[in-house]
């Protein structure tokens, strides 16, 4: 991708359409720089495609030191200069209401040569309001007026010239999306100044704001058009829910078949003609059988390794995120990302709320638990943008008892496909209860207070698809820097737990209790609790078993509202902390044997 | 005729006379709503859902809980803009 112009495939400065012609092309992170650009601007303004449209693919992102707000940073040329751009997290206002903007603040305090606020044409009164703050810091500022195509099409003129005037900065027209503007932008930089104010109070600044819009904003009429239309059903209470319904169904249909065409046509052939050969020839060389055997290569199965069951780092270690979990994780991702940036999301929180203040959320809270359904880890993981430690906790404990994740959907399907589709559907609605009514206890139970929904609702959008490629990027390397070794260290500590007798003796302590009050025979009691850390090859043990289907249903419920894996215990510690970790795990135990009490003595009621 | 913003038809205009003080208020205010502007709602969704609102041409969507706090007038269909 170096040197390659983001626009056309002619390469860098080629076609005249380029918008960094002019002898400036994307460098790598390695370089260092010179001048250090901060990108500052509302959230849904467009900073995202800006930047991308900027630095190309080179870009890393990480958290800012101390909180969860990520940031991302990248790097362009111009000219003899070497531009370090920061997107900082967007923010309405540099006096924070919640954590992203406290952090942008920060950043803005420490200071950048040049800060390009990007502004809203279609709503440029809101947008000023930041815009004024930045300039009163006596930054050297540059305005990018983004999306000013968007604006025209709305019937907004503003005059660039006299908004220039007013703020005393240069005033660049843009549209990210397309990369229209970009290069002015970028050749403008150099005129970067401060501009024409100094500390106001909120009071003089929004009077400020209405002068400028008077003499810089004309507005002419705009009749209704269907893409109105079409935004305003889709926060309509019934076709809201229609769209909102067929929206859902359509996504995890695309993901299921992304996912499935990945490992079946793929990945699974890949593992299985290159790796497991590989695999064998170590397995005679450490011996089956032997301590190292066992932790890295796992057990036998059926005279031969078993990248499922085997339980080995090297086989169901690197198998299971890798083959089973990835390309279900990256569809699910893109078509996350795609209902982002489309600007579907927030319709979606809109549609949730009611039901998510039940449980002491609130409608945002809707993007974690459905991540969730693809893998936990990620879902726990994105619990980080609700406001409070009490909403994190209510959300990750939700997520982790009763949201199965692929894998685990797979095991349902696995166990109780062929005895009837209405012993699944058994196992989903107890999820199901069990999600509302957990939450409504920890609501009732649990102190501190829940935030309102407060969300801007974005003009449906067609997304840039650099910035979702980039989005995208991230969010899979996320996965695969975070979920995957804690897959390893999960598959390693559980063969410890094996290898010590550590389980056998909690089988035989637990044995009664799983008999009394689960209705489940001895022989399902070890199966069980294997599966309450190995839920792969419990179904594998419990299906020989004979169990009748209500007992089936029962083992699969408590086994599904357990840990998915260990890797999402290991996140949960992460992100809530030792205390809450347990706390959430009490919760986790409690509810999966009330559960499957409760199931068991309706099944011996009804029969 | 004073009113909460939730308590609005869909479709109907107001103009905003008070906003909820401390850090509710901020957050509302840091969307773009603010004593005097005018404000369109667009709808809301049952069993106390939240209210989605047309504010300089941009849809807010806010919780039920902050939305019953928002003092309105309601503006006859003469004094439109």
């Amino acid at each position: 991708m170096k040197n390659h112009c983001s626009l056309c495939s002619a390469g860098q400065g080629n076609c005249d359409s380029c918008p960094l012609k002019g002898g400036s092309k994307y460098i790598p992170l390695s370089e260092e720089c010179n001048k250090k650009i901060l990108l500052v601007g509302n959230p849904n303004v467009g900073k995202s495609a800006l930047f991308s449209r900027l630095t190309g693919v080179h870009a890393i992102s990480s958290n800012y030191p101390g909180t969860t707000v990520g940031f991302t940073q990248g790097r362009f040329r111009h000219g003899d200069d070497c531009y370090q751009l920061i997107d900082v997290p967007g923010a309405y206002t540099l006096d924070p209401t919640n954590e992203a903007e406290a952090v942008a603040k920060r950043i803005i305090d420490e200071g950048g040569d040049i800060v390009v606020v990007t502004l809203d044409a279609c709503v440029l009164e809101r947008n000023l309001y930041l815009a004024l703050q930045v300039i009163e810091t006596g930054a050297n500022v540059v305005v990018a007026l983004n999306m000013v195509d968007e604006a025209r099409h709305e019937g907004i003129h503003i005059d660039v010239e006299a908004l220039e005037k007013e703020l005393g900065v240069p005033v660049v027209p843009t549209v990210a999306v397309s990369g229209r503007g970009i290069s002015d932008l970028v050749s403008r930089l150099h005129e970067a100044g401060p501009g024409r104010f100094t500390g106001m109070n909120p009071e003089n600044r929004w009077k400020k704001i209405g002068e400028i819009i008077g003499k810089v904003q004309t507005v002419s009429h705009h009749h209704h058009t269907l893409k109105d239309r079409f935004e305003d059903a889709s926060v309509h209470p019934f076709w809201g829910a229609v769209l909102g319904a067929f929206i859902i169904v359509a996504g995890f249909l695309v993901i299921r078949q992304l996912g499935e065409g990945t490992i079946g046509l793929i990945l699974d052939p890949l593992f299985e003609s290159l790796w497991l050969p590989l695999l064998n020839r170590l397995s005679d060389v450490l011996g089956p059988g032997s301590l190292a055997h066992s932790l890295i290569l796992g057990s036998l199965i059926d005279g031969g390794l078993d990248f499922e069951q085997s339980f080995g780092l090297l086989t169901t270690g690197l198998y299971v995120p890798i083959v089973m979990v990835l390309p279900y994780v990256v569809a699910f991702y893109a078509v996350l990302s795609l209902l982002e940036d489309s600007g579907y999301l927030p319709r979606l929180a809109v549609l949730f709320d009611s039901l998510m203040h039940r449980v002491g959320l609130h409608g945002f809270a809707i993007v974690p638990n459905l991540l969730g359904l693809g893998c936990n880890v990620p879902g726990v993981l994105a619990t980080r943008v609700l406001e409070s430690p009490r909403e994190r906790f209510i959300a990750a404990t939700l997520i982790s008892v009763a949201i199965p994740c692929a894998g685990l959907q797979a095991m349902i399907f696995g166990a109780l496909g062929n005895l009837g589709g209405k012993y699944v559907l058994m196992v989903y609605g107890a999820l199901l209860v069990t999600w509302i009514i957990l939450g409504k206890i920890l609501h009732a139970f649990l102190p501190g207070y829940s935030p309102e929904l407060v969300v801007e609702i974005p003009p449906y959008r067609m997304p840039s698809f650099q910035g979702l490629g980039l989005k995208l990027w991230f969010r899979i390397k996320g996965f695969i820097f975070e979920a995957i070794p804690l897959v390893l260290l999960g598959v390693l500590i559980v063969n410890g737990l094996y290898i010590s007798g550590v389980m056998d003796a909690l089988t035989g302590f637990l044995d009664p209790f799983f008999r009394t009050v689960l209705g489940l025979p001895s022989s399902a009691v070890g199966p069980v609790l294997l599966g309450l850390l190995r839920k792969d090859v419990a179904v594998g043990m419990l299906l020989p078993l004979g169990l009748t289907p209500s007992q089936m249903v029962v083992a699969v419920v408590v086994l599904a509202m357990t840990f998915p894996c260990i890797a999402t215990f290991i996140v949960l510690w992460k992100e809530l902390g030792l205390i809450r970790m347990l706390a959430s795990v009490g919760v986790m135990i409690i509810s999966a044997l009330t559960a499957g009490a409760i199931l068991n003595g309706l099944f011996l009621l009804l029969a | 005729m004073k009113t909460s913003i939730y308590m609005l038809k869909n479709g109907e205009k107001a103009k905003i006379m008070a906003m909820p003080p401390g850090m509710c208020g901020r957050r509302l205010e840091a969307v773009g709503l603010r004593t005097g502007k005018i404000v369109e709602k667009v709808s809301g969704m049952p069993f106390r859902g939240p209210i989605t609102l047309d504010i300089d041409g941009r849809q807010i969507a806010i919780g039920h809980g902050a939305a019953g706090k928002i003092l309105v007038e309601t503006l006859e269909t003469g004094d439109r803009e």
